[in-house]
Order: C-alpha cells, then structure tokens, then sequence
C-alpha cells in the first residue's frame, strides 16, 4: 500500500514538474521568440529612421522624385499614397537589405543556406494633407499667400523579416511644405516703405569726372563725408544690350520699392523721393551714367556725341562762313566738384549757372551751405557703369538730372557753357557769353513776339536741372524713375506706365547700354510725373499667364495690396514657423546667444565643405525658426548674435521676436548660377539688424517693423561698429535688404543705413527670392518634425 | 494479527521515491534554470530596447553630437566608433546602480552634452555595451555615399555566480547613419 502511495505522490509529483518544465518552456520559447521579434523591430524601426533621415538630407530631392505635387502643387486630396512599388521605396528597399546583409550575428545558422534578416518592404504615403493659407479674402493677400505651402502627416513603414518573424515599422510624423522666401518684400532687391525726406539719399558728393568728392561735407543731419555709393545689383547677369525679351527679362529680377517722403504739409508719408543721379564719364570710376546719344569711337576713346540740334523752327546754326560751330547737349548727373570751375568749384554744379532761379546772380548768391543741393544718390538703384542692372522702381521715384548745352567751335576747346538767365535778363542783341554772336544770329526769332523774340529758342538750349526749385518741398516735378531709365523698360499691360519702345531701338544699336538714350522722353514737357509705378495697389504674381485677379485667381497671386502697408508680424507667420526657439527663461543676453548657438547651429567639419577649414558653424537643420526672448529685452535693446561665420548648408529663416540681431561676421553659401545656392533670410520683428562685417553676407535681411513707437525704434539695418570711429561702414549683401527706412532724415540724429554705411557697399539680388521666377518652387521645402508623433512596431504580414 | 510496514516495503518505497525523484529533482533544477535564463533574456531585450530607441532617435542627430565631440576631445577624426566604446561610457553603462540615470557621452573622458538614459541594471548582468562596426555601401544608390554604422548591442549576465561574465549574453543591432 505504501508503495502505491508513494508511486501515486511520485506521479503526482511528475505530473507537476512536467508540467512546469512545460510552461518554463513556453516561457523560453516566449522570450526567444520575444528577443528574435525585437531584434526584428529594431530593425525595421532603424530602416524608417534611415528613409526619414534620407528624406530629410536629401533636401527636397526624395519627395521631388516619389511625390513632387507636394512641393509644385495646391493640394486637391488629403492623401497621397507613393507605394511600395514606386522605385523611390523599392531602390530603399535594396538599399537597407543590403545593410542588413553585413550583420553577421544576427545570421541564421539553422537553415541552409544561413539567412540575414531580410527587408521586405518600404513604403511612404502622406496623410491629412491641407494648406497653411486657405483663406483668399484680402486681409490674406495683404500678408502673402503661396497655396502650395502645406501640412500634413508622412507615414513611413518598414516591413523586416528575421529568423522567420516579420516586423513591421510604421513612423508618422509632421511635415510642413513651406517656402524659405519668406514673404512678398522679397520679390526686391531692395524695399523701403518708408522714407524720412525726399532727399534723403542724395548726400553723395562726385567730382565732374565721376570720381568721389571726398572734400565733400553732407551737413545733414550731421556733417558727415560719403566715401562710395551703395550699389544694387538686381540680378545674376547684367544688361547685356543684346535686346533681351524685356517682359522675361525683367520678370526674374528684382525690383525696387522706395516708398513716399514725409510730407510736412500732410503730415504724412506723401511726398515724391528725389534720386540726384551722379555726373561721370571717366570709365576708371566705374560709376554712373552718361544720358546722351551712343557715344562715338575716336582713335580707341568713348566721346560724348554731342546732340544735333535739327530743329530748324527754332535754330538758326551759325553759317559756315561765320564759324563752324555745333551746338551740343548731353544729359549727365549731378557733381560737387569740378576743377574746370576754377574759383567757383566748391559750388559744384551750381557754379555752372543751372539754378538761375534759385541763385539771383549766377554764382553769387550761392553759399557753401547750399552745395548740397549737388550733392547725388548715396543709392545706385541701377548698378553701376561697368555693370548695369535692369529693375522696375515702385513707388514716388523721381530720377533727377542735368541738361548741359554747349556751343563747341571745331578748333577750340568746347564745354563753352551757355549760361541760363531769366527772361527779362535776355534781350537778342546781346552777345551770347563766351562766344562773339548776338543771340539773335544763333536763334531765329519766332512769329510770333511774345515772349521776348528767341527766348523760346533759347530756354530749349538752357542748360538746366531737373530738380528745378530745390526749394519746393517735397518736390513736385521731375521725371520717373521709370521714366529715366528706358532701358529698363516693362511693357505696359493695361496701366499707365511709359511705353518708351522708341528708346529701345537706339539701345539695340549700341553695345554700351550705360548711355541711356532717352533724349525722346527728355524732350517732353514735364507735365505731371509720369512713369511713376503705383504702390497702393501692387500685385506679385506667381506666373504672368495665370490671371492677376486675386478674386477670380487666388492660386496666381502672391501678394496683393499696399505695399506700404506690409508688415511682418506672428500673425502671417502662423503655420509657417516650424521650429519655436525658447529664450525667454535665458537670464543674460550671453546665456540667449549661447542657446541660440546650441539650438541652431554646429561647427563646421570637414564634410561640411565650407571653405578654409577653421571657424564656420553650419545649420543643424533646416528651417523657419521663430526665437521667442527672455521678457526682459525691449526693442532696441539686448542684441541676440549669430555665432559666428556661417556656411550654409541648409536653408533656414530665423525669426527674432523682439530685440536686435547682430550678424558679426560672413554668411556664406555654395553659389550656383552666379547667386547663393542655400537660402538664408534673417528678421527681426519689432528691432534693427546689426552687420558687424564688410564681408559679403548670403542672406535676406528684413527689418520691416518700426517698432514700439516708431521712429527709429526699429526697422533699420544698421551698423555694428559705426562711423566716425567704428570699422564697419560698408554693408554687402547678396541676397536682398528690406528695411522700413534707410536714408537720412534732414535735422534728427537718429541712427540710420547710409548714416552708418558711409562707404556704401552692394545689394545684389539673388534671384532665388523671386515668387514669380522659375526657380521659385525650388524655395519649398518639405520639413519633417524632428521626433515621430508615432512609432507603431507590429507583426506584418 | 499485527498490521505494520515490512522494512522491504520500506526499502522498496524509498528505492522508488529515489528513483522517481531524483530524476524530478533534477527536472525541476533545469526548468528553474531555464526560467531563470528566459528571465534574464526578457530582461536583455527591454535594456536593449531601451538603448535602441535611443540611439534611432540620435539617428538625425548624429552629425551634431559628434562635431562636439570633436571639439571637446581635440580629436577632428573621432568617430562613432570611438564615442560609443569610449572606455569610461562603457564603464559608467555596466554600472550597478540603484535608479535610472543619465550616461552622458564621452569623449576621451570629457562628457559630452547628450546622454542616454538608462535603466538599473540587474545585478545578474555583467555588461551592456555597444561594439561599432562600419557597413559598406558599396552598390547602395540611395544611401550610397553615406557612413553607416552597425551599432551592436551587447547583453551579458550569470545565471549563477560561478558561470563566467560572459557565458550568456545577447546581441540586438541597429543601423545609424552619420
């Protein structure tokens, strides 16, 4: 009996431990399978990180080939699935399989032949897609529209397979679409809304060569020397004078905006803004431009042609017999200095008798003070002589100019200067000055008698000034901008501007367009301003040919309302900022830069590329940055810095908050096509951008906003370390600078652009900011968010 | 008549008690062992999940850790290599410790500004490591050009005191590209 007991217990006791043995080897076949399963996971989780990586360094490049609506098209569905076909995920596919291959631990040795783990699928697909600015009303097109900025969410799978067990990887994440042009201010060169009077750029002084006057003293509003000009360059390629399609031409360059003068009798930014252009021939200048007929070619030298006067109703040409003499014109720019003046020079172009109602007794009444009225434009808006570049002015801009006539003997000398005298000075039987003939023997008398015989005649060949009364405030007559410059000509499309077709065909004739033959329009009576391009309703289009009715086209129009009115604020940033840099604990302007630096950038590697091998830091990603700052900052106040040279190797806008920005040294990116590859733009919101270099600068530059309470408050582009005892007083820039004001205000202290950039500098164009050029969809980026919202591992099928 | 157990009963039932037993016993010994190893194999996979996660998510990263890490070693030709077996990085990883803590990277001793969470290790356990291997790309498109790294995840422990450090140990992989 016992025996059976204890078989019976032993049984039992079997049974048991059986069954034990049993479950702990289902534990272990558990835990195995769980360890071979998450090796499969981890793998597949590696292959959607390395596709999520690839898409992100690839730049645009992985979505342009699996699904390049989303980066050129408005979307039309929700959902754009590329699937595991598309070569894009099949050649991922291969790519990770072929990583997987080289791990030989992972190798099962328990089949013939020993297998690795094997990818089986790759896959990506985009969800919830929807546009960052549906809404078309006006308040929209004010702030800038692109409809093809997007967000939505990437789904990215991954199917591994490993000793039999299949794990797939599924990744969502994040994305925007959005472009690195960061608004429509942009499609210029340069923009200035705001301008504090209207001769606020003319402080530059020129010899009559065109080489600068440096003995020249600006007073306002300080005494102040100007050194060079600031030269805007408008696009990668200059005039070329070989009769380009001019409407494509000028289409993909950039334009200019200076907005109206404060006009003390409104109270308001009303008034017109009058650019003195500069006087120069002498090609070693580099400057300026000569506005006469093409120029002839003597033994080798550029020489002025002087105008034929073929206007036998109010000319009579002296007979051969008396002499041989030619009467001349040429159109030319303003100067300061002229050594031909002798004793008069310090009056510059005034000695020369062209403002006989402003001076009662030519050169007489003339005080040094007044020499300014000569001084000319700080700002080239046109490039420069050895390189002329086209752009379209918008806004109040009168280009003003002067009219030289002469009378040249064949064996004398000539520039025998006519001088202008007031009608009840003039009387026909006198002689003409500086030359034995009475004004009746070079003129014929008119008809009719009133006004005094041959005054008319004479007025024509006057020489004269195009800024007729200094005196009058802001200026009310002058020639557009536009108008001037027919070489940069744009065809009229149902608006009022100038059609100066005629120009063109002289220009085709000459391989030098820096002489601007617009003797036609020169010709014509000033009546009102014409040519000037309105600001108040100004449109960007996307494409010439896709409608420019905001209304019936949204999709076409960038922009659409008063350029004036434009601000950058958070409120057109919504949905477009993709990273949001936190300051605002930072307790020291030091600590913020440190962040910002963390945040933002890395130093440069070898990899990199970057030129020279020390001391560039590099983007760590791409981007629109928005840095909110520490609460203490106010406008004006505690500057945040880049850290240091910077190599662009991805595209970012960084976004301040408030607060000044410096930029202490060179921003620089690979150029291709002669203009910066990688697209930077840099702007304060409410502050001043600070260049603490003349090196030259990749980079957009926006300080749109005036700032708490206006008025130098912000909104300027200024310098680091400023004259008369700073370094840095040349400002260059390839890119573009929109700032809210940029010239010198007539009797304010108040810190300005040319107050500190006194040795002027360059803005050239990168034509990569242009929303209506072709490139411009090369702007958009697609950018993931960084971490996944979602990382799914399952078993797959 | 006396009932009672003949001592050849009692003999005979111990014979069988020995022999059904001892087998049990035995039995019972190596499934404890077993549940023991599977345990600690369990255990293996999630420290080892834990690091992988990490180490995906530094996957975009990677290029800016290592550019401070060059700086802050002097070494311009440090590599992921170097940072992830850097002797006092894997030190501080097979630590026994009470909680879970941060290992910050290091970079021939200087500890870098990025760390990797991780948990108490089991006292059974006598190593977590990495071991960093380059994997060729050689007939790669997409990801041609790139380096990319096999970064092994090493698990060791002792079922008992006397197995060697390395007796039972478990590998995981991931893949990062620098």
């Amino acid at each position: 009996m016992i025996l059976g007991v204890v078989i019976l217990i032993s049984l039992v006791l079997g049974v048991f431990i059986f069954s034990y043995n049993s479950m702990v080897r289902q534990q272990n076949i558990r835990a195995h399978h769980e360890l071979i399963g998450e090796t499969a996971g981890m793998l597949a989780m590696t292959g959607v990180q390395l596709f999520a990586d690839k898409i992100t360094t690839s730049l645009n490049a992985i979505i342009m080939a699996a699904a390049p609506v989303l980066l050129s098209s408005v979307p039309t569905s929700p959902t754009i699935s590329v699937g595991t076909g598309h070569p894009i995920c099949t050649q991922m596919q291969a790519d990770f399989d072929l990583l997987l291959g080289q791990l030989p631990h992972l190798v099962d040795q328990s089949v013939i032949p020993p297998r690795s783990p094997r990818c089986l699928s790759m896959d990506i697909s985009f969800e919830g897609i929807q546009q960052i600015s549906p809404n078309t009303d006006s308040v929209q097109f004010q702030a800038g529209r692109d409809p093809v900025e997007k967000l939505g969410e990437i789904v990215i799978s991954c199917v591994v397979e490993h000793r039999g067990l299949r794990r797939k990887a599924q990744m969502r994440r994040q994305f925007r679409v959005v472009s690195m042009v960061p608004g429509p201010f942009a499609r210029f060169s340069l923009f200035v809304p705001y301008t504090p009077w209207p001769y606020s750029y003319d402080a530059l002084g020129v010899k009559y060569s065109g080489q600068i006057d440096t003995g020249y003293i600006h007073p306002f509003p300080a005494p102040r020397t100007y050194t060079n000009p600031l030269k805007i360059f408008n696009g990668t390629d200059s005039y070329s004078g070989t009769a380009p399609d001019d409407r494509a031409d000028l289409r993909n360059r950039g334009w200019i905006f200076l907005g109206p003068s404060f006009d003390t009798s409104t109270g308001g930014a009303t008034g017109t803004v009058l650019l003195r252009l500069p006087s120069g021939f002498d090609s070693n200048t580099g400057g300026h431009f000569l506005f006469c007929l093409p120029p002839n070619v003597l033994s080798g030298k550029e020489v002025v042609r002087p105008e034929r006067i073929d206007d036998p109703a109010h000319f009579n040409l002296p007979p051969v017999a008396v002499a041989t003499f030619q009467i001349g014109g040429l159109f030319q720019g303003y100067y300061t200095n002229d050594p031909g003046l002798g004793a008069n020079q310090a009056m510059g172009a005034a000695g020369a008798n062209l403002w006989s109602g402003l001076v009662a007794n030519a050169g007489t009444g003339w005080t040094p003070s007044d020499r300014w009225y000569c001084a000319s434009s700080w700002l080239y808006p046109y490039g420069d002589r050895n390189d002329p570049s086209r752009t379209l002015m918008v806004g109040p801009v009168l280009a003003a100019f002067l009219k030289m006539y002469f009378v040249k003997s064949t064996t004398a000398t000539w520039k025998f200067l006519i001088p202008g005298l007031a009608e009840t000075d003039y009387h026909p039987a006198s002689d003409v000055p500086n030359l034995n003939m009475k004004f009746q023997e070079l003129y014929k008398m008119p008809v009719s008698a009133p006004p005094k015989p041959g005054y008319t005649s004479y007025s024509r060949v006057m020489p004269l000034n195009a800024d007729v009364n200094p005196s009058v405030y802001p200026p009310t007559s002058g020639y557009a901008f536009n108008t001037f410059f027919d070489f940069m000509k744009y065809p009229p499309v149902g608006t009022p501007f100038p059609n100066l077709d005629e120009g063109s065909t002289i220009l085709g004739a000459i391989p030098k367009p820096y002489f601007v033959p617009c003797a036609e329009a020169m010709r014509l009576p000033p009546s009102g301003i014409k040519g000037l391009h309105p600001f108040e309703d100004f449109r960007v289009l996307f494409t010439e040919s896709g409608g420019s009715d905001p209304t019936a086209d949204p999709d076409n129009c960038y922009f659409s309302g008063n350029l004036m009115a434009f601000r950058f604020t958070a409120g057109n940033l919504l949905g477009r900022v993709t990273h949001y840099l936190d300051l605002s604990d930072c307790a020291s302007q030091g600590e913020e830069d440190d962040r910002l630096k963390d945040l933002l950038f890395r130093p440069a590697v070898a990899a990199d590329g970057a030129p020279g091998t020390t001391n560039w830091w590099v983007p760590k990603r791409a981007g629109i940055f928005y840095a909110k700052r520490r609460t203490t900052v106010s406008t004006g106040g505690d500057r945040l810095s880049l850290p240091g040279r910077v190599w662009l190797t991805k595209p970012f806008i960084l976004i301040v908050e408030k607060g000044d920005l410096t930029i202490p040294q060179k921003i620089e990116s690979p150029v291709s096509g002669g203009a910066p590859e990688t697209l930077c733009s840099l702007v304060v919101l409410e502050g001043n951008l600070l260049v603490g270099t003349t090196d030259e600068i990749h980079a957009y530059l926006v300080a749109l906003n005036p700032g708490p309470g206006g008025h130098g408050g912000g909104g300027r582009v200024l310098s680091a370390d400023p004259p008369p005892t700073g370094s840095v007083r040349r400002l260059n820039v390839f890119g573009g600078v929109a700032a809210w004001e940029m010239g010198l205000y007539r009797s304010d202290p108040v810190r300005t652009t040319m107050g500190d950039f006194t040795d002027g500098g360059s803005i050239r164009y990168n034509p990569r900011f242009n929303p209506s050029s072709e490139v411009y969809p090369a702007s958009r980026m697609f950018l993931m968010e960084e971490k996944a919202s979602q990382i799914l591992i399952t078993g797959a099928d | 008549m006396r009932r009672g157990l003949s001592l050849v009963e009692i003999l005979v039932a111990v014979a069988v008690c020995s022999l059904a037993l001892g087998p049990m016993v035995n039995l019972l010994s190596s499934s404890n062992r077993a549940s023991t190893a599977s345990i600690y194999e369990v255990m293996a996979v999630h420290y080892a999940a834990e690091l992988a996660e990490q180490m995906t998510r530094f996957s975009g990263r990677l290029d800016d850790i290592l550019a401070d890490a060059r700086i802050r070693s002097g070494n311009p030709s440090l590599t992921l290599e170097d940072l992830l077996t850097d002797p006092g990085f894997t030190d501080e990883l097979r630590l026994h410790l009470a909680e879970t803590r941060a290992v910050p990277f290091q970079a021939n001793g200087v500890p870098l500004k990025v760390s990797l969470f991780v948990s108490p290790l089991h006292d059974r356990f006598t190593d977590r490591r990495f071991e960093v291997r380059p994997l060729s790309t050689t007939g790669a498109t997409l990801l041609g050009g790139g380096v990319f790294w096999d970064v092994k995840i090493v698990l060791s422990w002792q079922l008992s005191p006397s197995d060697p450090p390395d007796k039972h140990k478990a590998e995981f992989s991931v893949i990062l590209r620098e």
